[in-house]
């Protein structure tokens, strides 16, 4: 019956754009019928991509774009309408001056291995801006996500003690004004929250939120600029007397005295004031950065000092350097490092004192137009001297691309990570490999062509491998049919958990059917 | 009774837009259509493929909010030069293309209109200007069928620069983001730091969706308030790209050690305590930890069923 509904109003609004009306109307889509066949075993967990995939036949997509007139544009783009998943978006608008958008979304996620427990999530979000003067805007939004279904107790077979279901609602919603006139300008929002649980009463909270800000150019000096930010927030729980206020305070400026040189402050400032408790946290961050721009790139550098007095007063120094080059599209380079230290001072935090870094290179080449090759490496360090824990990574990866007009496309990309990690009772290492590869061929006339594949292994302490392949084409039956046929192979195997395994094959069909009104 | 939502801040929200509207909203003077080259289409009369791309976009010159008045966006606001031109020579009189300047450059010809809070912070805080990516390389400003003018679907057009976290969306427990369900601007869109006052930490990024873990708590648990962009909050226990463990845990949650919990909680016997003879022995941390993000009845985050079983009437522990 559902689907029924959804199918006429579809069918309304398809034939109300596309009624004849102004000669300017022109409107473009695409209305794809189909069907999936579905052929799977092992655990459903292993493979999240299968989560929404249905054996039958499928309305895959309705969409429509294009102008009613020189000055209105619409947009209706519709997925998967008559699956329990499904997707759509709507868009009008009207140039400079208003834009109205609509969308929903509702998937479902399973939690095991039969499928059988799973949970829906429905995502509603509409939105305007309207702007009555070029130096105005006001916008809103509003948004609705519900999420609602079983819930399995975790690892399987032991005895969950949260209960076998949940039923959220969060409704949140925007409003704003933007102001601008030459250098000057601001803006002022207000938002409000609210969310409940029917599973559970004592979640229900509310939560509203004042922000504005404000930016302006030094009085005497054009090359100096000022930019302010405050907000402030409560937010309560209902039922149990617990009631936050939050504000903030932030600065920044920016000094340019040439166009190649830049320095920037900021200073932010928030609370947190707990009223049942009585506990405020006060955070504080100053930030200094600097920036030297060169004809091939430039050099930047900043130091931060940050403290959080909480139940305890901590303190955070963080630095970082870094340079890019960059010869048009032909080379990029990128390195760059960043440390961050924090102090507690009373030891009372949960992780104590942390000392991280992270280093970091990439190189991208286009030698030729249509060819780009590339690769980057990161190592990060965290050592958590308080709790004798130490994490450290590693990630290698590189790239190809060669793309030719009209004939096709390549693609490949690696990835290697090394990840190691030491606490007090023992340790844990994996290795990780991503292979991914794909092509694509459109040399053949009414014919696309394009097939890939994702491998991964994960080795050391873990010993799991999962690929997926794809191919698929588009053939051009006539002027706007397309028949377009895909084909996926899905694996998994998990060799520590010998039970954990899944294979699934899906073929999708679909005729296409391109419209044009006018 | 369920209480109502009180909206005491909305008074100071709309004195603020009346007070705005009185310093920036005197009016301004609409010249003619033929006295100003704005409002004319001059340049389509040559570069005549673009009217196409343009049309129906706030970047399309002949768009106007009345007739006569000038276009919202001229193609001489973007592309700078001279009358010369168009008027006589347009190879000597060449026109800029702010596509080929610097990132920084180009965002403040775009924020010349485009000054809402994201223009604002790419020009700057945003890593992207940093590293000299321009509004142009996430935006086709000549129009596109995508929203907000981006050159492609937003998860294939950040991922392909950001290709080692491609390959964190292949692993086996992930976010939705190749399935188009979650965009990467739903975590990362944090450049609208006016979106964040909520949280004095990124947790509330998470909370946007995951709002039954969001608190506030009456006992929080503290690893969701020590946060940072590298470590911390969520973070902690989940890798929100992907993970091959279930729930995009970070360590594995497996008997004996389970990784996840002792990462931080270290504590020698808690799995092995005489006082419990070997019963406890190798059961999951949340099997009496139930409501690890935070809980309205426990600083322990147990469950209240274990009242029942004794536990916390013979002195042993502080429910």
């Amino acid at each position: 019956m559902r689907t029924i509904a959804i199918a006429t109003l579809l069918a309304a609004a398809v034939v109300t754009l596309g009624a004849p009306a102004s000669s300017a109307r022109s409107l473009d889509g695409t209305v794809k019928v189909g069907g999936v066949f579905l052929d799977q075993t092992g655990d459903r967990t292993a493979v999240q991509e299968i989560s929404d995939v249905y054996d039958g036949f499928a309305l895959s997509q309705i969409r429509l774009d294009g102008s009613l007139d020189p000055r209105q544009y619409v947009m209706l783009d519709l997925r998967d309408i008559n699956l329990d998943s499904r997707q759509g978006d709507l868009l009008y608008r009207m140039p400079g001056t208003l834009k109205l958008t609509a969308g929903y979304v509702q998937h479902r996620r399973i939690f095991s291995p039969d499928g059988a427990v799973n949970s829906d999530r429905k995502d509603w979000r509409a939105g305007a801006q309207f702007t009555p003067h070029k130096w105005l805007a006001l916008s809103g939004s509003f948004n609705a996500y519900n999420r609602g279904g079983d819930r399995l107790a975790f690892p399987l077979g032991t005895a969950g003690t949260l209960g076998t279901r949940y039923d959220d609602a969060l409704k949140s919603g925007r409003l704003a004004a933007d102001v601008h006139r030459g250098r000057n300008g601001g803006g002022i929002s207000y938002s409000i929250s609210s969310y409940s649980n029917d599973l559970e009463t004592a979640a229900k909270r509310t939560g509203q939120v004042v922000a504005a800000r404000f930016y302006t150019p030094f009085l005497f000096y054009d090359k100096w600029t000022h930019l302010f930010r405050g907000a402030y927030g409560i937010q309560k729980l209902s039922d149990s007397g617990i009631d936050h206020t939050l504000s903030l305070f932030e600065y920044t400026t920016v000094i340019e005295p040439t166009g190649a040189f830049q320095l920037r402050y900021n200073f932010n400032a928030s609370r947190v004031d707990d009223e049942a408790t009585r506990l405020k946290t006060d955070r504080f961050q100053n930030d200094v950065d600097a920036t030297y721009s060169y004809k091939y790139g430039r050099v930047r550098g900043g130091y931060g000092y940050e403290t959080n007095d909480d139940r305890s007063l901590t303190y955070y120094h963080s630095w970082r350097a870094g340079t890019d080059f960059n010869q048009g599209k032909r080379l990029r380079a990128t390195v760059d490092y960043a440390g961050r230290v924090k102090k507690d001072q009373e030891q009372l935090t949960l992780l104590q004192d942390i000392e991280s870094y992270r280093v970091r290179g990439k190189l991208q080449v286009q030698p030729v137009e249509g060819v780009a090759v590339g690769g980057g490496y990161s190592k990060r360090q965290r050592e958590f001297t308080g709790i004798g824990v130490k994490v450290d990574g590693d990630v290698a990866n590189g790239f190809g691309r060669y793309t030719r007009e009209g004939w096709g496309a390549l693609f490949a990309d690696y990835s290697y990570s090394n990840d190691k990690y030491v606490d007090r009772v023992g340790r844990f290492d994996t290795q990780s490999y991503i292979v991914t590869g794909r092509v694509e061929i459109g040399r053949i006339k009414n014919l696309q062509l394009a097939g890939g594949v994702t491998y991964l292994k994960f080795t050391k302490d873990l010993d799991i491998e999962k690929s997926l392949v794809f191919v698929e084409g588009a053939y051009r039956l006539l002027d706007d049919y397309r028949l377009e046929v895909k084909y996926n192979v899905y694996n998994y195997d998990d060799y520590v958990l010998l039970d954990r395994y899944y294979t699934a094959n899906v073929v999708r069909v679909n005729l296409a059917y391109d419209l044009h009104l006018r | 009774m369920s209480r109502m939502i009180s909206y005491r801040l909305a008074l100071p929200f709309l004195t603020a837009i009346a007070l705005m509207g009185a310093v920036f909203g005197f009016s301004r003077g609409a010249s003619s259509a033929q006295d100003n080259p704005r409002a004319s289409t001059v340049c389509l009369d040559c570069h005549s493929g673009q009217d196409t791309t343009l049309a129906g976009t706030a970047h399309w010159p002949s768009t106007a909010p009345h007739d006569g008045a000038e276009a919202w966006a001229a193609c001489t606001d973007c592309h700078r030069g001279d009358h010369r031109h168009w008027e006589e020579d347009p190879t000597s009189y060449p026109m800029t293309n702010p596509s080929k300047v610097t990132a920084k450059a180009e965002a403040q010809i775009c924020a010349t209109c485009h000054q809402n809070s994201h223009q604002q912070n790419t020009l700057e805080k945003n890593v992207h200007a940093a590293s000299d990516v321009s509004c142009s390389g996430c935006h086709r400003v000549h129009g596109s069928r995508q929203a907000s003018l981006l050159k492609q679907a937003e998860s294939g057009l950040c991922l392909g620069c950001h290709s080692d976290v491609a390959g964190q969306f292949a692993r086996s427990y992930r976010h939705p983001v190749n399935d188009g369900i979650v965009k990467c601007s739903e975590c990362h869109m944090t450049l609208d730091r006016t979106s964040r006052p909520l949280s004095n930490n990124g947790t509330n990024v998470c909370g946007t969706c995951h709002a039954d873990l969001a608190g506030p708590f009456p006992y929080e648990h503290p690893a969701t308030l020590d946060y940072s962009t590298e470590e911390g909050g969520c973070l902690t226990c989940h890798d929100p790209h992907g993970s091959s463990l279930p729930r995009m845990f970070s360590q594995p949650y497996e008997p004996p050690h389970f990784q996840l919990c002792s990462q931080c909680h270290v504590v020698p016997g808690h799995n092995f305590n005489p006082m419990h003879g070997t019963a406890w022995a190798g059961k999951p941390c949340n099997d009496c930890h139930t409501d690890i993000h935070g809980s309205y009845v426990s600083q322990l985050f147990l469950s209240e069923s274990l009242k029942a079983q004794g536990c916390f009437n013979v002195g042993c522990h502080q429910f």
